[in-house]
């Protein structure tokens, strides 16, 4: 039994020994050529002349290159609006422009000072206020409408009308964009990267190149941390590496700086929402209006897909009969904002956490008490506001058991009776839920690809189209495959992602890796196991198997699935009890020309979300939490320490729960980090000024809750998902909020006046600005 | 080679095994050594300015003849100049053929790496952890992991996993690492290589390695403009960032007689080379509030090998042990080929880095006396993270109160002004009046009308002033009860 053991990551031993292979790992190869892009100095206007000619003065810098280069510089993943280098307008500040070739990193940081830029200035929109005034929006979402949200408003005893903001945040994945580019024998062009997309990868890099897709392999091994930001973004610096690898005849690394990464890239989407919400004595929601405002950068990149996924989870976990919500991809001169673990759904869910927190500030009501009026329901108001029903609903047991295991009267009485606090330190308390919709919701993309090899001594290399980042991906489909043959996961390699091996591909992302590619490796090994089954069963019957002898399929009545087990590495004859080794049967196999390997395809059943409606089954079901915080707040400084933190989640009937408790842990520091420390701060000229982790704070080992209870509750009724389990990665960041709600929380009390004002992310600074009634003020 | 320089090349050890660097390998950092040149790509680049710990390795160095214990360090912004004679432990050099060490166990067992590009880093720091605790006899629980890990950024487990795997360590199973590296037969070779004076050269590039004071101020007497290095765990950031290249450099730390950390009657004096860590343990005990300071300044990678001297003479307005020393009326001891002089801290800064030091001079130590009896201290700073985070605002203050008055008052304030610096009016103002929250609170509003903070990516201007005011408050709470006595 392979599934649900909390077997060690697959690559967990390289990791401890420094032995793992990452991109810039890779030996360097005599002639290998280093390349370094050059941003424009500007955040608008347009690039009229580029000169890198002095440059070449410095010794180590061979070449450069420029938009000229490339065959085709449009790339993007849903509009092909983004160049790969600057040709003429700018999107924004260190948008590439040049790349600078040589072999040495630091020669080429040396010369980069020297490349001369000549630009006609512009001036640039960077906030989403700028863009709305001038009503420049990227994209605008077909609206969600459900109910009578006029009449519910009008009706409501009370209303209260609001802006919810939310900031950006950086990945800081620790490994930053890197590729090594090979070039080979005809044209053909080999890229070893550091991507959730090999396919869009690969296909960036053919166009940009003039290549057929079939001349560029793309390679990924793994990715020391994507949490979405390689989804789309690292396709056009693999293109950069390309066109130096093809351009010179030399293999070229391209390796960001963490500063360079930091400046280049884009980031989780800042949302800006103005929303007005009726409800009644009790605080239970009648209507909700409101309107989306994300910032999406210089280009669309996929912003559409991710202000959808607002849109999809505004509801959180509540119920809302009225509603009418719509939304806009504002255009400013920033990087193109782009995937980020939650991918809008974080940005969606705070709106009403927060929403929900002054609801309970304006009527003096416990939250806790107005969540749980408001959480869906088993039987009725179980229909989210796009129609899908909420099936297999926990929720109103997570916020039960969460109740009871954290204590919560019982501290929410000791807060409120000031027993928990010091001198100049506040508490705060807050309970949040993550719901968080399981599937793309661009529907072609829910699909997934297996390659099951099984070498003759019974060991197995898989290869699917998932990329392995550190979320165990490679980790839970060794455990599929195994557990699929009856053998222990040490006998299943999970081999590089390749697109020489795979088709259909998706990014790794929407926390779907494991489902959909899973679930097409299982398709693979049951292919498999039903021409071994047949072979062991005609040895049983002692009927030599001949070249017009085909095999038959499982459900057949000539051969039956439930005859034949996979266990302890051997294939058992139920009916008889007869069982064979499972290496004899796989040379047993070769002997007969039986095929030991298989390729599927799977395709996540039964969605029928309309895009023009904006109704229907959006998603295959929901992942589901819930989280207590606690938090302490330094009045002097501004400064908050989570004190305590209990989150339970259901993930069904995990695969791998110590792989699965990781994603949950980091998960939720990942989203405490983006509502407290991780301020992305611009100047007036575009300039990021939080590049490097000595100015961008995220989380640090003294941060983590004095006192972090994660549990798993046991749930087996996820028919909809590979052997019960649920999607992981991105739902737990969500319950991250409460930590912010928990300021909130803190706030609300100490100035009870009503609900407070805290934008988010909650820094010392703002939450000082808070207590002080404004900093100017009083200072 | 030049008269007086015994070596043109640089030679320690990684792993067990002798490296030998001249030319413009020398230059590179140690992180780019490694992965680059010795074929040992596990310890990873992330920052390259020590603030994420991707790079962590294990460095011994012989001091009067005995290896310090392996202690962790940065080692992308280390360049490998530093190493000269050391004994440097990598990841790879961990484990045992294929046999893992403990805390490596552990880290699989607990989940502790996912995507594994900080793991190298952080399985370097837990070794630190191991080490030290099986050596002192102290039991590894989740408080004494996470102030080993506080220089290590994980952004995938939450932490969570790492220190699991942390608390589970069992010492008993832990192999010292001095056992394995440290032999009998390298200290007698790295005590000779330590004796050389060396000096190597690529190009325009020049490192000079000294090995006693005399010779140090020579060569800075000859080449005022020369950069003197000693953890360069700043000048380390500014030439991978570009601002400032190290390219000719005097590097100080294989002098014995400037690492010196001593307690005397009076105070406490400490070389210009002492790491921030030793001195955390001498102060302890004589200036606790000092040692208290210094357990959240920095990483543990940084305090290893950055100096308290450095950071002295480095001169940031947000220099976290500036505001504490020049309350504590610290003196630096300054020589040159010419002489010796002393220099109170506080007349010492002139302007936004413009110092009381002439070409050819060099701090050699700082004297820190003790508080006088009954003086109460208190350092605060805010910063957007707690820990391992630059301050915005930097607070040190020290009173002396009897029957219920101030009799002496010292306070400086950091992050509001481009320099530290005390405030005289303040101190005035506090002295002789009463005790109380009131007297503090209005020393408080005197003070942020004497200062002018600026607005930056760390905090507003207006930030700045409240918790400046805020911290006189702070004080007042804190040391009520202690200081009414």
């Amino acid at each position: 039994m392979s599934i649900g053991n909390s077997t060690p990551h697959d690559s967990a031993r390289g990791h401890v020994t420094g032995e793992s292979v990452f991109v810039d790992d890779r030996a360097r190869l005599e002639g290998e050529l280093y390349v370094l892009p050059v941003g424009v100095p500007s955040s608008a206007g347009r690039l009229i002349a580029v000169d890198a000619e002095p440059a070449l003065s410095c010794a180590g810098v061979l070449g450069f290159c420029t938009a000229q280069d490339l065959k085709h510089n449009r790339w993007g993943s849903i509009v092909e609006d983004q160049p790969i280098l600057v040709e003429d307008r700018i999107g924004y500040h260190q948008e590439p422009a040049v790349l600078l070739i040589g072999s040495d990193p630091e020669a080429l940081a040396r010369a980069a000072a020297l490349v001369k830029f000549k630009i006609e200035p512009g001036s640039p929109v960077l906030t989403i206020a700028q863009a709305r005034q001038k009503q420049d929006f990227l994209y605008t979402a077909n609206p969600f409408i459900c109910g009578d949200v006029a009449k519910s408003l009008a009706q409501a005893p009370h209303r209260l009308a609001g802006q919810f903001g939310c900031g950006a945040q950086d990945h800081f994945y620790l490994e930053s964009q890197a590729t090594v580019a090979y070039p080979l024998e005809g044209g053909c062009m080999e890229i070893h990267t550091s991507s959730q997309h090999p396919a869009e990868t690969q296909r960036v890099v053919a166009e940009a190149l003039g290549l057929s897709h079939h001349q560029v392999v793309c390679v990924v091994k793994r990715m020391g941390g994507a949490f979405g930001g390689k989804e789309s973004q690292a396709a056009p610096f693999a293109a950069m590496a390309a066109i130096v690898a093809r351009k010179f005849g030399r293999p070229a690394r391209l390796i960001l700086t963490k500063d360079d990464d930091m400046k280049m890239t884009g980031k989780r989407h800042p949302f800006q929402n103005d929303y007005e919400v009726g409800f009644d004595e009790d605080g239970r929601i009648l209507g909700l209006k409101a309107q989306l405002f994300a910032d999406g950068g210089a280009y669309l990149d996929l912003s559409p897909s991710i202000l959808d996924r607002a849109l999809f989870h505004l509801d959180g976990a509540y119920f809302l009969e009225n509603v009418h919500l719509e939304g806009f991809v504002c255009r400013t001169n920033n990087p193109s904002n782009t995937a980020f673990r939650g991918f809008g759904g974080p940005q969606g869910t705070m709106t009403i956490e927060s929403i929900i927190e002054d609801i309970a500030a304006y009527l003096g009501k416990d939250p806790l008490d107005v969540r749980q009026l408001n959480c869906y329901g088993i039987e009725e108001r179980n229909r989210t506001h796009y129609g899908q029903i909420v099936t297999n609903n926990s929720l109103p047991q997570l916020f039960r058991l969460i109740e009871e295991k954290a204590a919560y009267r019982q501290r929410r009485k000791k807060i409120a009776d000031g027993l928990s606090e010091s001198a100049g330190k506040l508490r705060g308390l807050s309970v949040t839920a993550t719901k968080f919709g399981i599937a793309f919701t661009s529907r072609f993309l829910n699909q997934g690809n297996a390659l099951v090899n099984i070498q003759l001594d019974g060991t197995v290399q898989v290869s699917t189209g998932a990329t392995e980042m550190g979320q165990g991906v490679n980790t839970k489909i060794q455990q599929i495959v195994a557990h699929a043959f009856g053998l222990s996961p040490e006998q299943v390699k999970v081999m590089a992602t390749s697109t020489e091996k795979n088709a259909n591909v998706s990014p790794t992302a929407a926390s779907s890796g494991s489902d959909i590619n899973g679930a097409a490796a299982l398709n693979a090994c049951e292919k498999i196991r039903q021409r071994l089954c047949w072979l062991y069963q005609n040895l049983l019957a002692g009927v030599p198997i001949n070249d017009n002898h085909e095999c038959p399929s499982f459900d057949d009545k000539a051969l039956r699935r439930a005859d034949f087990d996979f266990q302890g590495n051997h294939i058992v004859h139920l009916p008889s009890q007869k069982a064979m080794n499972w290496g004899e049967l796989v040379r047993l196999a070769y002997r007969q020309r039986i095929g030991l390997s298989d390729y599927a395809h799977f395709k996540t059943e039964g969605l029928s979300f309309d895009k023009t409606k904006s109704k229907g089954k959006a998603f295959a079901y929901y992942t589901t939490g819930v989280a207590a915080t606690e938090v302490e707040v330094d009045e002097w400084t501004g400064q908050v320490k989570v004190v305590r933190a209990d989150i339970l989640m259901d993930l069904g009937r995990s695969i791998n729960p110590g792989i699965d408790m990781g994603q949950v842990t980091g998960a939720f520091i990942q989203g405490m980090g983006w509502v407290t420390t991780e301020a992305v701060k611009t100047d007036s000229q575009g300039r990021l000024l939080t590049h490097s982790p000595v100015t961008y704070k995220i989380p640090n080992v003294q941060d983590v809750p004095r006192e972090f209870n994660v549990e798993l509750i046991a749930n087996d009724s996820n028919t909809q998902n590979i052997a019960r389990s649920k999607a992981v990665g991105e739902p737990p960041l969500l319950l991250g909020i409460s930590v912010w709600t928990a300021i909130k929380d803190a706030l609300n009390q100490k100035l009870k006046n009503g609900p407070v004002q805290l934008a988010s992310p909650a820094t010392p600074e703002a939450v000082l600005e808070c207590l002080s009634g404004g900093l100017s003020d009083r200072a | 080679m030049p008269i007086g320089c015994d070596r043109n090349v640089l030679v320690f050890f990684v792993n067990g095994v002798r490296h030998e660097v001249g030319g413009r390998g020398a230059f590179l950092s140690l992180a780019r050594y490694l992965r680059e040149q010795a074929s040992l790509p596990g310890t990873k680049i992330v920052c390259a300015e020590g603030d994420c710990g991707a790079c962590t390795v294990l460095v011994s160095r012989l001091v009067s003849g005995k290896w310090t214990p392996l202690t962790t360090v940065n080692s992308c912004i280390s360049p490998l100049y530093l190493f000269d004679s050391c004994m440097v432990v990598t990841v790879e050099g961990l484990s045992e053929q294929s046999h893992l060490s403990e805390i490596q166990d552990k880290m699989l067992d607990h989940h502790g790496a996912q995507c594994g590009y900080c793991t190298p880093g952080i399985v370097c720091s837990l070794a630190h952890l191991a080490e030290t605790s099986q050596a002192k006899g102290i039991r590894i629980d989740r408080k004494r992991a996470q102030n080993y890990l506080t220089g290590n950024l994980c952004r995938c487990t939450g932490y969570d996993p790492i220190l699991k795997a942390a608390e589970n360590i069992d010492l008993m199973q832990w192999r010292p690492l001095g056992l394995r590296y440290l032999t009998d037969e390298r200290t007698d070779y790295c005590q000779y290589l330590a004796s050389q004076t060396v000096l190597v050269t690529a190009g325009n590039r020049r490192a000079w390695l000294p090995t006693q004071v005399g010779q140090a101020l020579a060569i800075k007497s000859a080449s005022p403009h020369i950069r003197l290095v000693a953890g360069a765990t700043d000048l380390g950031v500014l030439h991978n960032k570009g601002r400032q290249y190290l390219d000719e450099v005097l590097v100080l730390n294989r002098i014995s007689e400037l690492s010196e950390v001593r307690r005397v009657d009076d105070g406490v004096i400490i070389g210009a080379t002492a790491s921030l860590s030793e001195v955390e343990d001498v102060v302890e005990s004589s200036h606790f509030e000092l040692a208290r300071l210094l357990r959240v300044f920095a990483s543990p990678q940084i305090k290893h090998q950055g100096t308290l001297v450095g950071n002295l003479v480095n001169a940031s307005p947000i220099a976290d042990t500036i505001p504490a020393l020049l309350v504590m009326e610290a003196r630096l001891g300054i020589k040159s080929a010419a002489g010796s002089r002393w220099v109170e801290l506080k007349h010492f800064y002139q302007d936004y880095k413009k110092f009381d030091l002439r070409p050819g001079e060099v701090v050699t130590e700082v004297f820190i006396p003790n508080l006088p009896e009954g003086a109460v201290a208190r350092f605060y700073k805010a910063s957007m993270r707690k820990d391992l985070d630059i301050s915005s605002v930097t607070f040190a203050g020290v009173l002396q109160v009897k029957g219920g008055r101030i009799v002496s008052a010292k306070i400086a304030l950091g992050g509001v002004g481009p320099i530290v610096r005390r405030l005289p009016n303040v101190e005035k103002e506090l002295t002789g009046k009463e005790f109380s929250e009131n007297s503090l609170v209005r020393a408080g509003d005197l003070a942020i009308q004497s200062v002018h903070p600026i607005d930056d990516v760390r905090a507003s201007a207006n930030y700045r002033r409240l918790v400046a005011k805020n911290f006189f408050k702070k004080y007042f709470v804190e040391t009520a009860v202690e200081l009414n006595q």
